[in-house]
């Protein structure tokens, strides 16, 4: 059974060491994008599929180019100021 | 900015005084596709706490985590998912529970044939855990046996 992981804290999956990651910067509550957004919560899920079968080395953590750009909902979670 | 360390001290100031992120000394081993993509049996698994509107929420009130699990059937209606979780904005997230448990572009992608068959069901955790053992022990191991007792052939694993 191949498994694929999405990962936004890439320090914490670094210490789990899964057999495959994705890292991307959403913040948390937004895995696959933004309410609506149908087009990138596809594109995140293709991804996945295409990276299980280039991934080859175990533990690696790739990074995804997704940018969370709407507001500053991330920095705020990462110090503990937000929901 | 390291949040692992931030969390770190969150939980140990307020919860847990002995806290430690779990260290695994060596990755987990990869097992490859044995059919291609558009072949596979898909099954999501998630810790966003997602779960049925008649269904038992997660224990969010509990200071010392939740390890249990839920069923998603795959043919749920998605108006019937609900969201529990102490670590995100529930409430704005289930606006369009896509954004974190995307069903309905698993089941586009499913029509399309870019993957195989969806499995019957889907599984939620609630990602605050902060003891682990109970998911490491019972929980976690429990959904891998359900998931290989359905021969699911690729498992993605999405956090909140």
């Amino acid at each position: 059974m191949a498994t694929m992981s999405l990962t936004m804290v890439k320090e914490i999956t670094e210490q789990v060491k899964p057999s495959r990651a994705l890292f991307l910067e959403h913040p948390f509550g937004f895995t696959f994008g933004n309410i609506g957004e149908k087009g990138l919560q596809r594109q995140i899920l293709i991804d996945c599929l295409e990276a299980v079968e280039r991934i080859r080395a175990p533990g690696t953590i790739e990074d995804l180019p997704y940018k969370w750009t709407c507001d500053n909902l991330r920095e705020l979670q990462l110090q503990k100021k937000a929901h | 900015m390291n949040f692992a360390a931030v969390e770190r001290e969150y939980i140990r100031k307020r919860i847990l005084p002995d806290f430690e992120w779990v260290v695994c000394e060596t990755p987990s081993r990869i097992n490859p596709l044995t059919k291609p993509v558009e072949e596979c049996r898909v099954a999501l698994v998630t810790t966003a706490g997602v779960h049925r509107a008649n269904g038992p929420a997660f224990d969010i009130r509990n200071k010392t985590g939740d390890a249990s699990y839920r069923e998603i059937p795959n043919d749920v209606s998605f108006d019937d998912l609900r969201l529990s979780h102490v670590g995100y904005n529930t409430r704005r997230v289930s606006q369009d529970i896509n954004c974190i448990f995307p069903i309905e572009r698993l089941r586009e992608l499913e029509t399309e044939g870019v993957i195989g068959p969806l499995n019957h069901r889907h599984f939620s955790f609630m990602g605050y855990i902060p003891i682990a053992e109970p998911l490491i022990k019972e929980t976690g191991p429990e959904v891998a046996e359900k998931l290989k007792t359905d021969r699911v052939d690729l498992v993605l694993l999405a956090p909140a």
